[in-house]
């Protein structure tokens, strides 16, 4: 997310003049929380159709709800609470066709050096190894830069969980990555794993 | 360091989380390492999470696909939103306003690419739209188009904020959309036509009699501040700021030894240029 220059309005002040009738603002709110969105949705889901699609189908669902946002937690919880349940709701379905160990993972975009877009590739493979309810917090800890109290309000946990979590992710991937066996971090173990996180409202409380 | 067998509760995951963090008060920090001397267990965690930590740290951040430049068309198109689209709201004039309906995806591409097939059949049979003249003399009233001879883009208005980076971004997904329709088979001009129904929106055909002098003026500008070749079509248009200046935007498709792609902004008060990018198809 581009965080907004001084002068241009604030989340809150985007939300109420869209509450108002104002069209505009959503496309204004779209426009700064798109990046974050689909990068939370990239890492989670590994390629960038689905990515683009879980995207979607978040500012969708924001779309048809924010009208009855009240504004008890950030938007950008909120949105991300959306977000993660888009995310979910794609890897459910693709759960029911195909096995997450052979999905490809997308090249990642050329850098200055092409053994950090090949070391980042491996990366993002690893990372769609580990428990789908774990990566959710390592994408939004390490790569969102998310506090984990803000973690915490989106999956609606407390924050012990989430450092939990945290922590056994890391030792997941650390272990994928060393070519250890991962230990219960499979993707198959995910559907109930990942429950807790899973059954954030369909539609998050305003 | 003497390690002794811990029971699976005794291992303070919840502070480990913190301590490879390097955000543990410095009792919370005493607590680990008393147990990291003791667990070998943890202390294969701890180095395990760092370097997790360090090859996360490794991944770039990702350019999102532009979806906010489609804004609410894009949304309405995917029929899931019933008019009005937020509380007070109206629909402006001629707009689809689709009934709630199973959803769908946002199919974006699909409409675009009619929009250009369109177009490039106008090229090939409708006389082309602004041959004969040079910029700002090319539209003037006395031989602008009319909607018989070829189809104008409605004129989008979402609210977007353009920079040259995002703009640069619109290019290329006009330019892509473009190569698409491309290569798809040309399909007879009257019969691309009702595909647009009555549909308004990025890429689609001006069909309205408001729509056409909206997309009218808009070219109008666009060509006169732009300095487009005469033999420039348009393929898509829209109002919008450019850094913050009231600007049209307006892509325009040539055709060469190469088809290529042409995105001009100008400033809607006096037509002045604001920023010009060529994008091959």
């Amino acid at each position: 997310m581009s965080p907004p220059a001084a002068t241009d309005p604030s989340d809150p002040d985007l939300v109420h003049r869209f509450q108002q009738g104002q069209e505009r603002a959503f496309a204004l709110l779209m426009e700064r929380h798109e990046r974050r969105v689909y990068n939370l949705a990239y890492r989670m889901l590994g390629n960038p159709e689905d990515a683009r699609d879980a995207t979607q189908d978040a500012f969708l669902a924001c779309f048809r709800h924010l009208s009855r946002f009240r504004g008890d937690s950030a938007f950008s919880t909120w949105l991300h609470r959306i977000a993660l349940n888009a995310c979910y709701d794609a890897l459910r379905k693709r759960r029911d066709t195909t096995s997450l160990d052979d999905l490809p993972v997308e090249p990642m975009p050329a850098t200055d050096h092409a053994d950090r877009a090949a070391a980042a590739t491996d990366v993002q493979r690893a990372l769609l190894a580990v428990r789908p309810d774990f990566r959710a917090v390592l994408v939004m800890h390490e790569l969102q830069d998310l506090p984990l109290e803000e973690i915490a309000e989106t999956l609606e946990l407390p924050v012990g969980t989430v450092k939990s979590r945290l922590h056994r992710g890391r030792v997941a991937l650390g272990r994928i990555l060393s070519g250890e066996p991962a230990g219960g971090t499979s993707n198959r173990a995910a559907p109930v794993q990942a429950t807790e996180s899973m059954n954030a409202p369909r539609h998050p409380n305003p | 360091m003497s390690d002794r067998p811990h029971s699976p509760a005794d291992h303070p995951e919840e502070l480990l989380a913190v301590f490879v963090d390097d955000s543990a008060t410095p009792e919370e920090r005493d607590v680990v390492q008393a147990h990291l001397a003791t667990c070998r267990q943890c202390r294969d965690e701890a180095e395990l999470a760092t370097a997790a930590r360090a090859a996360l740290a490794s991944l770039p951040e990702l350019e999102p696909p532009g979806l906010a430049l489609e804004g609410l068309p894009g949304l309405r198109r995917s029929r899931l939103i019933a008019a009005p689209l937020v509380p007070g709201g109206t629909a402006r004039q001629g707009e689809e306003q689709p009934p709630i309906q199973k959803a769908r995806r946002i199919s974006w591409v699909p409409v675009l690419a009619a929009a250009a097939i369109v177009v490039i059949a106008g090229l090939l049979t409708a006389p082309i739209l602004l041959r004969g003249g040079h910029s700002t003399g090319a539209l003037s009233k006395g031989n602008a188009p009319r909607a018989t001879e070829s189809p104008l883009p409605v004129l989008v208005d979402v609210g977007a904020s353009y920079t040259p980076a995002s703009l640069n971004a619109l290019a290329k997904r006009v330019a892509s959309t473009t190569r698409q329709a491309e290569l798809a088979p040309t399909p007879a001009p009257g019969a691309t036509q009702p595909a647009f129904g009555s549909a308004s929106g990025p890429g689609t055909v001006a069909s309205g009699s408001a729509d056409q002098a909206a997309s009218r003026g808009a070219l109008q500008c666009l060509v006169a501040g732009g300095g487009l070749e005469p033999d420039a079509l348009p393929v898509y248009l829209e109002e919008a700021t450019f850094q913050g200046v009231p600007a049209y935007i307006g892509a325009f498709s040539r055709t060469g030894a190469r088809l290529n792609l042409v995105v001009v902004a100008v400033s809607r008060t006096g037509c002045q240029p604001l920023y010009t990018l060529s994008q091959s198809v």
